[in-house]
């Protein structure tokens, strides 16, 4: 698995900066994997300072703001993965069990 | 792409702040972190493939004369956040059952953190005695005392540490250095608190904890499953034949261990309780040829061969 130092992060990431870079450190917005040898970033740690510096460049995005839209990106991210894996499972069972819970869901969701 | 132009909705003549400005709008509006929308996903792709084209101005000169073509400028393909984000186990996403009320144990049957058993689940941290550390003080809106935020990290250990157990200094993006004890037999997934050493409190509360997430680094001559552990370990061509005493590494320094007569690439032996915790420890062996084949070895196979050759891919298929 590829791992990153900070040098090479801000080498990669056009729009990322050294001190950009610790702005998201202090936030928490983003967390290295400490180890004796010092900090490291994963591949997730790319894609999220990606993400991160298009939030902050496209929509001036920093601070609490940045942090409440990263949690609520997380959430929604995570959701819709689980949302998948769930139909994906629903969509292998027999014709009889997804009738019954495509039914169910459609009462459930019934609106009043 | 055959126009990147196009792909960003610029005419040929635009400059190039048009262009960047051209690519941040597409970025905004279609990024796929941000739009699930799969069409707006392409449009961001091809607006990133133009613009890692025409943001240099000497290569967009370049592809204005011919020189070069708008093919061949496919980025590798990049992976996004939400490509991580929507896998399980995300470490940034604080997975909580909380807010499907009645149904939170079908939601964690379902979803919940089962990573070895001994996975972080937020839960444990969250309830309970941790919200005594929030109290108002006088009743006064003002001034209240509220325990310190727990901080989560993500921390690398070796093989030896994790097995052996020992300690190891790491230091905290607050700038502040900690040396960790990392208990015997760690296990990757395994998460260490650390009792007050997460973010400051306000007024009289206290420090919140620091919680290590450990993930065990892989090691070229050992491996491990639970308690038990293989160490890998090279046999010379004469020492598999002839059998022989040779010394093996243990966790805990060197033994002596007896081959057995015709030892053989693959084959596991036993060291019983050298493992972690009483755990075993195989020796995994592996016969290794000399560094090059005399002329004594070749002439001696080549006579051996005559009388004793053997077919050890007898009876495979194909």
């Amino acid at each position: 698995m590829a791992r990153y130092t900070a040098e090479e992060l801000i080498a990669l990431i056009e729009d990322l900066t050294e001190p950009r870079l610790a702005r998201y450190v202090a936030l928490q917005v983003v967390r290295p994997v400490v180890s004796d040898a010092g900090d490291s970033y994963r591949e997730i740690d790319r894609a999220r300072v990606q993400l991160l510096c298009n939030l902050t460049e496209d929509y001036g995005l920093d601070g609490d703001a940045l942090t409440l839209m990263m949690s609520v990106l997380d959430e929604m991210h995570g959701l819709r993965g689980e949302m998948q894996a769930l139909m994906s499972a629903l969509a292998e069972e027999p014709d009889e069990t997804r009738q019954r819970v495509t039914l169910r869901i459609r009462q459930i969701r019934r609106p009043d | 792409m055959d126009d990147p132009y196009k792909a960003l909705g610029v005419s040929k003549t635009a400059s190039q702040d048009e262009i960047k400005k051209a690519y941040r709008k597409i970025a905004k509006t279609d990024h796929p972190d941000l739009n699930p929308d799969p069409a707006a996903g392409e449009r961001f792709k091809a607006a990133s493939v133009a613009y890692d084209l025409l943001k240099d101005p000497g290569q967009r000169a370049r592809f204005d004369a011919g020189e070069i073509d708008a093919q061949g400028q496919e980025r590798p393909q990049q992976r996004y956040y939400r490509d991580f984000a929507e896998q399980g186990g995300n470490p940034y996403r604080q997975q909580s059952s909380a807010g499907y009320g009645d149904y939170s144990d079908v939601f964690e049957d379902l979803f919940g953190n089962r990573r070895g058993g001994s996975g972080f689940d937020p839960r444990d941290f969250a309830g309970g005695e941790e919200f005594q550390g929030f109290r108002r003080s006088g009743g006064t809106r003002q001034n209240f005392d509220m325990r310190g935020q727990d901080l989560r990290y993500d921390l690398d250990i070796d093989f030896m540490t994790a097995a052996k157990g020992g300690t190891t200094r790491i230091t905290l993006p607050d700038g502040n250095t900690l040396d960790v004890k990392i208990p015997e037999g760690a296990a990757d997934g395994q998460v260490i608190r650390l009792r007050g050493k997460g973010g400051e409190g306000y007024g009289e509360g206290g420090r919140g904890d620091a919680y290590l997430s450990l993930h065990v680094g892989a090691h070229p001559d050992w491996s491990r499953d639970g308690n038990d552990v293989t160490i890998t370990l090279p046999v010379s061509l004469d020492e598999a034949v002839l059998g022989a005493r040779v010394e093996v590494p243990t966790l805990t320094g060197k033994v002596a261990m007896n081959l057995p007569k015709g030892a053989t690439t693959g084959q596991k032996l036993r060291l019983k309780g050298k493992g972690i915790k009483g755990g075993n420890q195989y020796v995994e062996l592996k016969v290794v040829m000399p560094a090059e084949i005399d002329d004594d070895l070749a002439e001696f196979m080549g006579k051996w061969r005559q009388d004793h050759g053997y077919d050890p891919r007898q009876g495979m298929g194909g």
